[in-house]
């Protein structure tokens, strides 16, 4: 059984595109720098492809994940290579955060506890812009949780995601867009992962009946 | 010399705000979540408060309401990402005077300080 | 069943089969690597007959669940499922070296996320004690992702996460 017919697809797709370009927006006053949006899309998937997305099974990532609760509830990934994650975090800091123990050689894998809490910031600020986005259809508010950072592999971060959200059928509606930092290459990628039943109340108010 | 607690789970957070007003000529003391927030205010009676909203063990929200339960007259700014209106409005009811939101430009939250202590 | 063959990763690399979330893979040929990647809270168990050389792995994501969907989705119907395949395949279950490892817990802030993983491993074990069978090695837990991939020829299961490689 479909979790949404075609038409109430199309009619979230603005709402969320919109959101991915207000998270874009937060990253760009974070930063200073000009932040691309590429390859944005609002569709249903299986949960195969959402790991795709992420950038394959294996592949390590650091996540920043992020509860969605209130009038809409899921979840929210932010990913980002080690490497970019380091930079981000040394332009965010001005330098400060420290991923090296002074010998030169910094192990890609490792973050410094400041590294960590801007990057869970980052994480933070883009998904409350999506989310104050979607309040603006909304009465009641949606609110994220605290962050959480972790450096991993994809599969292994978007499992207890996906168990959450199959209970509800194999197919998940997932927002996705990658974000590149024009300045400096770096590339991330934002996952919002809304629980099929709280989709009800964002359909009713872009006026789409549910079936 | 004006005493401001700043409020925030994240100490990426903290630290560029106390170097923005230690820089300013304020005295800056911290708390990362909102219950200590409440410990810290009422030991201390900061001049003025720079408080988030999302938190672990209790939101700013709260806070906010415990603050001005202990000293009505307490001058506090919510400084937070979430920028709904139902949010914004249910802090102003709590007693906010003042709501920044993330990310901000470092003269916003001067004036905001410079507001509150007026 | 469903499988995917991917080239190697490198000249003179073995071939792999991968059991994706929910999926099984099973095989005979001794040129084949069985992997399932990036394991979190889910559950991989795999099963190889050292006299018929026939090797399986099952990548589980839930206790239980509805039938429907992938095969090995859920560990109450999709056990079966598994060990029905490798006893296809050749294998002899009671003669097989039965090896589990994920079931990890990683996010604190997912609602029962911590405990995903915990439920899974007791639910194979439990699972294969109640068809008299038993784990010979299980890496189970933690809070890191683990890779598993099992060689066909020889039976070899390597654990791979962010920092580690082990064999089990």
């Amino acid at each position: 059984m479909p979790l949404l017919t075609a038409a109430e697809e199309t009619a979230l797709s603005p709402t969320f595109g919109h959101g991915l370009k207000r998270a874009a927006d937060a990253l760009a006053e974070m930063t200073g720098h000009d932040i691309i949006v590429a390859a944005p899309s609002v569709r249903l998937c299986a949960a195969a492809e959402v790991i795709a997305m992420a950038g394959g099974p294996d592949a390590i990532v650091v996540g920043i994940y992020l509860g969605i609760g209130g009038s809409l509830t899921g979840h929210a990934l932010l990913m980002l290579p080690p490497d970019g994650a380091h930079h981000l975090a040394q332009i965010l800091t001005d330098g400060m955060a420290q991923p090296d123990a002074g010998d030169g050689i910094a192990d890609p894998l490792v973050f410094d506890a400041l590294a960590i809490s801007a990057l869970q910031e980052v994480g933070n600020v883009m998904i409350s812009a999506f989310l104050n986005e979607l309040g603006l259809h909304l009465t009641e508010p949606v609110m994220p949780s605290v962050p959480q950072a972790v450096v991993e592999m994809a599969g292994a971060i978007l499992d207890a995601v996906l168990v959450d959200l199959s209970m509800a059928g194999d197919s998940l509606l997932a927002a996705r867009a990658a974000f590149i930092d024009g300045d400096d290459s770096i590339e991330g990628t934002l996952l919002v992962l809304p629980r099929a039943e709280s989709l009800g109340t964002l359909l009713r108010v872009l006026g789409v009946d549910g079936q | 010399m004006a005493k401001i607690l700043v409020v925030d789970d994240a100490a990426f957070m903290r630290l560029r705000a106390v170097k923005l007003l230690t820089e300013a000529g304020y005295t800056v003391i911290e708390a990362e979540n909102g219950r200590l927030a409440v410990e810290v205010y009422s030991r201390e009676r900061p001049d003025a408060v720079l408080l988030d909203i999302t938190m672990p063990e209790m939101d700013g929200l709260e806070a906010l309401t415990a603050i001005r339960t202990i000293d009505p007259t307490a001058r506090v700014a919510m400084l937070t990402a979430m920028g709904q209106q139902s949010i914004v409005m249910d802090a102003i009811k709590r007693g906010a005077r003042d709501f920044v939101i993330k990310p901000f430009a470092p003269d916003r939250v001067l004036g905001a300080v410079g507001k509150l202590l007026s | 069943m469903t499988s995917t063959l991917v080239p190697p990763p490198q000249a003179g690399g073995a071939p792999l089969l991968v059991a994706g979330i929910g999926e099984m893979v099973l095989s005979r040929d001794p040129k084949i690597t069985l992997v399932a990647y990036g394991l979190g809270s889910c559950v991989a168990l795999a099963a190889w007959d050292p006299r018929t050389s026939v090797g399986g792995l099952a990548h589980f994501m839930l206790p239980a669940g509805p039938p429907g969907g992938p095969p090995v989705k859920f560990i109450d119907g999709g056990l079966q499922a598994f060990l029905d395949g490798f006893v296809r395949q050749g294998g002899r279950p009671h003669h097989a070296q039965l090896k589990g490892a994920g079931g990890a817990a990683m996010l604190s802030i997912v609602s029962g996320g911590l405990e995903i993983g915990r439920r899974n491993a007791e639910a194979v074990a439990a699972g294969l004690a109640a068809l008299g069978l038993t784990l010979h090695a299980r890496d189970f837990g933690g809070t890191s992702g683990r890779t598993v991939q099992l060689e066909v020829a020889t039976g070899r299961l390597l654990v791979k996460s962010v920092s580690t490689v082990t064999t089990l």
